[in-house]
């Protein structure tokens, strides 16, 4: 039947879909493309048959299959480029502006350029928002404290804060520090709040 | 924001979606009514070139809605089992114990696509479609927000796709309230997706 490797591509994102981004599959996308230019080109070839030989409307059904089939295709084809864009953008809030290089190695050079715009896109927007620009990406629950205690997770070394103070980061170690500058770490579970 | 696994919610499937076009490729007992030339590798049972009239062949629901469609008839089909109507007994003894997740885990999903199409069983299937909905639905309703997931990992299995969905909603408002009594809603914490992330790298490193 048609249209299987392009339903192989969907398994593999629903296999995938409580973890992070799988690498981008090039290789079925190129044969599902392939199958897609030949479903066409029979279809040009029957098309132009029975609209010369009017009396003749035998391959009729075939051409409806083939068209089936490679609306199919393209449904499933833009289903896995839309799916990975929504959870790179997702990734833009988790993670920051930075993605992890593991992350980064699965990602098709169109995506990498997609996620950088869309950067770009947030920064300017959030620049824009009133007189000195709003970073939405912080303070996600309501604050509550200005200072919070924290815990630290695993080894960072030396870090420096906003004000110039510098912390060292040693696994276990604990800290009393301003929210502001904690909330980053937090997301990205370096730290962990303590009660 | 997890718009993949929205599934649709009647007549009129979401592009988009991942259970969708997971859904509409399950299959259909078909029989052709014209002949379609050239397609015969299609038929795996034949080595002839084109499909003849009366072959039987199981297609996939997106092909049969497009070629069942009234307008067209290319193709006759019928329903699979647990559509038909000794299923529908079944179901109307007691909905509750049966496993619909085996029996094809998008069960309501499926069955609402084939209401699109004409069939003489079409209006008895929808009846069972909602009886069956509404038996199951208030266990379902109690189970997630009465208890943790692992008490209910049994339970889960035997649930189809739609209802899984409701269940993990109220699984994650029973954790939310709890988390609220504990006074945790007010702490940061890591996402999700990042906590996955470095438990995955932790994992492989090791």
């Amino acid at each position: 039947m048609f249209g299987e490797k392009a339903l192989d591509l969907i398994r593999e994102l629903h296999r995938s879909r409580d973890g992070t981004l799988g690498p981008y599959n090039e290789d079925v996308v190129r044969q599902i493309l392939e199958e897609m230019q030949i479903l066409y080109e029979a279809n040009q070839e029957d098309v132009a048959q029975v609209v010369q030989n009017d009396s003749d409307q035998s391959s009729l059904t075939a051409i409806q299959v083939r068209h089936d089939s490679l609306q199919r295709n393209k449904r499933c084809l833009l289903a896995y480029l839309y799916n990975r864009l929504m959870k790179i953008r997702d990734m833009r809030w988790e993670f920051g502006s930075v993605l992890p290089p593991d992350i980064r190695r699965n990602m098709s050079e169109r995506e990498v350029q997609w996620f950088s715009n869309y950067n770009r896109s947030l920064s300017s927007y959030m620049r824009s928002i009133g007189p000195r620009g709003l970073d939405l990406t912080q303070d996600l629950k309501p604050p509550q404290n200005v200072f919070i205690e924290v815990r630290c997770v695993e080894d960072r070394g030396e870090i420096e804060l906003d004000d110039g103070s510098r912390i060292l980061l040693k696994k276990n170690s604990m800290h009393f520090l301003p929210r502001s500058q904690c909330e980053r770490l937090i997301r990205q579970g370096i730290l962990k709040q303590v009660a | 924001m997890d718009v993949s696994h929205k599934s649709s919610s009647g007549m009129l499937q979401d592009y988009m979606s991942i259970d969708d076009i997971l859904m509409s490729s399950e299959r259909l007992p078909s029989v052709f009514l014209v002949p379609v030339k050239g397609l015969g590798f299609l038929d795996a049972s034949t080595n002839k070139k084109d499909i003849a009239v009366g072959t039987k062949m199981d297609l996939p629901l997106w092909l049969v809605l497009s070629l069942a469609h009234p307008r067209k008839k290319f193709i006759s089909f019928d329903y699979t089992k647990p559509y038909k109507g000794t299923y529908r007994e079944i179901l109307k003894a007691d909905a509750s114990v049966v496993d619909l997740h085996k029996i094809g885990p998008f069960f309501y999903a499926f069955g609402q696509q084939l209401l699109t199409l004409n069939h003489n069983e079409s209006l008895q299937m929808a009846k069972c479609l909602v009886l069956t909905f509404m038996e199951r639905f208030r266990k379902i309703m109690d189970w997630s927000i009465n208890a943790y997931e692992h008490d209910n990992s049994e339970r889960q299995e035997k649930l189809d796709e739609v209802e899984r969905n409701l269940f993990k909603l109220g699984q994650k408002s029973l954790q939310s309230f709890q988390q609220w009594e504990m006074g945790e809603s007010r702490k940061l914490s890591s996402s999700e997706l990042v906590s996955r992330h470095r438990k995955r790298k932790r994992d492989m490193s090791e």
